[in-house]
């Protein structure tokens, strides 16, 4: 007896030391779209009962609403929770999974997931679409619901379907665990940066109305009921896009059924005056990039103001993870940016601050005579910019437009930078050259207090007319 | 339904363990294992479980009939041949005779049932066993009929002969824990097998295999190759888990391979390869033959006839024949030129007792047997012989080297996963050669055998071809 005791008791742990390494392995393997898969993964790690605003939808959503302005602007502690080319089966499994922790007062749901006309999605749809999602009771209704049975236990498990990409591991895929940092400061919405140039359609052309799919419409009247029984404010809208003849119809759908069903609608496709969206604020046909996707925001956050008795956390402790999320944001906006006017004014955001270099001497005439006035407007003397010596200058916060300290030994957040104009014509950071200047000009070291580290170095030399360049 | 199905692992084997476990007698324990083998079996086809029962009935009535008249068990076992030959051989003998007469006529079309050719070969070795009087008939339906179904061996054996495992039908077995060892140790290492080497090398020979004329001879060589090893790592793999399964309900089943690749010669390759094929083949069509009994000619005639059936058992196509007859060519030419040789051996001066000329001895058996195998998985025979000719005709090294490899599917990593699974194989044939086997591991304490387990299960787990871009190659032995 004793040792069949023995004996279960060395199985038993075999087995919660194998299921253990399952599951390490699972985190690890894991894809981490950044659709579908990472927004409900760093869903989980939000503090509970700090999102005000849940974002749902496809990418129309993830993509067109950017947090970082809705938090910067209006202090709304909004999560975009969304998936790429989301049905509205996995929107309405999302939800229920998001109710688990969190108590929105609002639920911004994009309509394009309506569109979808298909029993199921592609398979790689399915899979980012479930991926993300713990194990439950919602998961195995949200599996059922995504993809024919055979493919049931493999979307389930998920590791079936993502176990061979042992071969393309990164830093990322160690940092899904329970304990991990980092997962927290994301809020969903993913900027696309760079433009394009579209011609605007003209949503009032269309006046046909898409029938909406059984499947669909049933998910929708879910999320509806889940809403109303919850007491939270659902609020529909469609995000601009330069493909309406594939989505108005499925707009003008939806304005009956608001209506019917007495909720706010809001198409987006329609209000180009209040969001003053035009075709460059497009990255491709169907997605607006990161300008594009602040002015909507703006409208956006107006409209979440006027319906809603929101809070403003800003300057909350609670809640600083959003900030880290729009500093993120807008980082990567930062080092998107090709145009000197653009960059400047990207610059007064704040949260930065600049050092820079002014090396050698040239004739002070357009274009330079503008672009240091626009220097200086950041806080460098424009009197010291005209002048015909080399210099550097510490700007502490780019946002406050205070001329900033000449030298060329300077400390910043704890760290020595020293400019030296005479033998390597180079900057060290704590003792290791960081920068060598190449040319006369103007030279940009944009300091990130948030990522604690030079987050870009541009460059305006006089051989390039000062347009902006980057090593 | 197969064993690397979820399936399989979270649904059938818990509940027919379960099952099993309640009863109290070996024909409850009988009874719930016939259940679960043809729930097992319906779950390939439902249609093909009334073949399945049928010819277990002829053979269960033939041994029961057998008694008054002898010459009913061969009958009996000539019914259950003529189910093999209808489904099995129809089209290849009307489309044979279709090419060769040059007659217009629609081919029928017949799907060969899962497992045909190993269940038929089971029951006529029980009907051959009671002609020859090496067995008592088996009266209990149930234990019968669970004999020819057992769900481990239905669909690709290993094939067992009536005297070895009916004894062990009608005594009840213990769920235990050493059994339960030796079933995770060894089905482990079946999947990994199967799961790791096979099915990732089946990405490439499903391919190029195809493809054949795309390719430079160099890498067809290697395509070659690494259809040697699938054949082997599939069915061992399958093998290994069918022994695993059977012991864990407390059935001992021989082993089915024993190192091939090792093989100094053709017929010590044999010895090794499909063992109970092999043995089903010496005993019931060899020896009946005359064997080695009535001279060289007469032997070398039988050989050829056993490798000749050999090949038609293993699939209905001229280049399975000509398969079993390459097979059964190396032996007569070992055979007849042995002598010579050894002679030769000696005036050179090679002593035969050395490392090296094993060594060698190993590899020239491994390459014809290689060789061999490209007429075994080409589609015909035409596109076999266009096959050899390419591998010879634009050799290009270079292209074995400049990335070409990682073209179909198989990435760098995969071949280093690879490389790194079938050294492994290596070792272990290399140990097992050496005489340590399974019981060697399981001997040893609990805490090194289930890191053994475990590590096996992750590699199986992350570096196994199965789901997503994967998919999941059927057995290969199914098929016949």
């Amino acid at each position: 007896m004793k040792k069949i005791l023995k004996r279960s008791l060395a199985l038993l742990l075999i087995l919660i030391f194998t299921l253990c390494s399952v599951w390490a392995l699972d985190r690890v393997l894991l894809i981490k779209r950044y659709d579908g898969v990472k927004p409900m993964e760093s869903f989980y790690a939000q503090e509970t009962g700090t999102v005000d605003v849940l974002l749902m939808g496809n990418s129309h959503m993830g993509v067109h609403v950017d947090t970082a302005t809705l938090w910067r602007e209006y202090g709304i502690s909004a999560f975009s929770l969304w998936g790429g080319v989301q049905p509205m089966w996995n929107t309405y499994h999302f939800l229920v999974e998001a109710l688990k922790t969190q108590q929105p007062k609002a639920v911004v749901l994009e309509i394009g997931g309506l569109s979808v006309e298909d029993e199921y999605s592609d398979e790689a749809t399915q899979l980012k679409n479930v991926a993300g999602m713990h194990l439950s009771l919602n998961k195995l209704e949200a599996v059922k619901a995504t993809a024919p049975r055979e493919r049931w236990a493999s979307l389930l498990l998920g590791l079936p379907l993502y176990h061979q990409r042992y071969s393309e591991l990164t830093k990322e895929d160690f940092q899904y665990f329970p304990w991990s940092e980092g997962l927290i400061n994301n809020k969903g919405s993913y900027a696309l940066y760079g433009h394009g140039d579209f011609d605007m359609a003209d949503p009032w052309a269309i006046e046909t109305a898409a029938e909406i799919s059984d499947k669909s419409l049933d998910y929708f009247m879910g999320i509806v009921s889940l809403c109303r029984g919850q007491g939270i404010e659902l609020i529909l809208v469609k995000t601009p896009t330069v493909d309406l003849e594939k989505y108005q119809p499925y707009s003008n759908a939806v304005a009956e059924l608001a209506e019917e069903l007495g909720l706010d609608f809001y198409d987006f496709n329609k209000m180009t005056e209040e969001t003053g969206i035009e075709g460059g604020d497009f990255y491709f046909d169907t997605h607006l990039n990161l300008s594009g996707a602040r002015k909507l925001s703006l409208c956006l956050g107006e409209i979440l103001l006027d319906t809603l008795p929101l809070s403003d956390h800003r300057g909350d402790a609670a809640y600083s993870s959003w900030d880290v999320n729009a500093e993120s944001i807008d980082d990567g906006y930062l080092l998107d940016i090709t145009q000197a006017e653009d960059y400047l004014e990207e610059l007064k955001r704040g949260g930065r601050a600049v050092l820079l270099i002014k090396n050698g001497d040239w004739e002070k005439r357009e274009p330079y005579l503008g672009f240091a006035e626009e220097l200086s407007a950041l806080g460098a003397p424009l009197e010291e910019l005209l002048s015909g010596d080399s210099g550097a200058w510490l700007i502490e916060d780019s946002a406050a437009g205070e001329a900033g300290e000449m030298g060329l030994d300077f400390l910043l957040d704890g760290k020595s930078y020293t400019v030296d104009f005479e033998d390597a014509n180079a900057v060290t950071e704590n003792g290791s050259i960081i920068y060598s200047f190449r040319d006369l000009g103007i030279s940009l070291l944009v300091y990130d207090y948030n990522c604690g580290k030079m987050l870009d170095i541009v460059d305006f030399m006089h051989t390039d007319g000062f347009e902006l360049s980057r090593g | 339904m197969s064993f690397v199905n979820l399936q399989f692992w979270a649904l059938f084997l818990p509940l027919c363990l379960l099952a099993y476990a309640l009863m109290r007698s070996a024909r409850g324990q009988n009874a719930v294992l016939l259940l679960a083998s043809l729930v097992f079996y319906a779950s390939y086809d439902l249609k093909y479980l009334l073949l399945l029962l049928a010819c277990t009935a002829v053979s269960y009535l033939g041994g029961l009939l057998g008694e008054r008249d002898r010459r009913i068990y061969i009958a009996a076992a000539l019914i259950d041949l003529l189910a093999l030959l209808v489904f099995k051989y129809t089209g290849f003998a009307l489309g044979s005779i279709q090419s060769l007469t040059g007659l217009n006529f629609s081919l029928p079309e017949i799907l060969l049932p899962v497992g045909l050719s190993f269940y038929v070969f089971q029951s006529c070795s029980y009907l051959f066993d009671l002609y020859n009087h090496k067995l008592e008939p088996e009266r209990d339906l149930i234990a019968y009929a669970l004999f020819v179904c057992f769900f481990p061996t239905v669909v690709s054996g290993p094939i067992q002969k009536g005297r070895e495992l009916l004894p062990q039908i009608r005594e009840k077995r213990a769920l235990s824990y050493e059994n339960f060892s030796f079933f995770l140790l060894v089905f482990l290492w079946g999947a990994f097998l199967k799961l790791v080497i096979a099915d990732r090398l089946a990405l490439m020979t499903d391919r190029l295999f195809l493809e054949y004329y795309d390719y430079s001879g160099a890498i067809l060589m290697v395509n070659s190759l690494a259809y040697t090893f699938q054949i082997y790592t599939d069915f061992a793999g399958y093998s290994y888990m069918a022994i695993a399964v059977s012991r864990l309900f407390g059935f001992t089943l021989k082993d089915n391979f024993r190192q091939p690749y090792l093989a100094a010669d053709i017929q010590s390759f044999w010895r090794r390869w499909h063992i109970s094929l092999t043995g089903w083949f010496t005993e019931y069509l060899y020896f009946p033959l005359g064997g080695s009994r009535k001279g060289s000619l007469r032997r070398y005639v039988n050989i050829f006839i056993v490798f000749l059936v050999s090949g038609l058992w293993h699939g209905a196509a001229w280049s399975f024949v000509l398969w079993g007859g390459l097979h059964g060519f190396y032996q007569v030419f070992g055979h007849i030129t042995r002598q010579g040789r050894n002679a030769l051996y000696d005036r050179l001066g090679i002593d035969r007792s050395k490392a090296a000329f094993r060594l060698g001895q190993r590899f020239v058996t491994f390459s014809l047997v290689s060789f061999a195998w490209i007429f075994f998985r080409s589609e015909n025979l035409t596109k076999a012989l266009v096959y050899c000719r390419n591998m010879l005709r634009a050799f290009a090294p270079w292209t074995l080297f400049d990335g070409s490899l990682t073209a179909f599917g198989i990435s760098g990593a995969d071949w280093a996963i690879l490389l790194f699974a079938l050294a492994l194989l290596g070792i272990v044939s290399a140990l097992r050669e050496k005489g340590y086997d399974s019981g060697c591991i399981l001997r040893q304490g609990m805490a090194a055998r289930a890191l053994l387990c475990w590590g096996l299960f992750m590699v199986i787990l992350v570096f196994g071809a199965y789901g997503g871009e994967y998919s999941a190659s059927a057995f290969i032995y199914a098929g016949f």
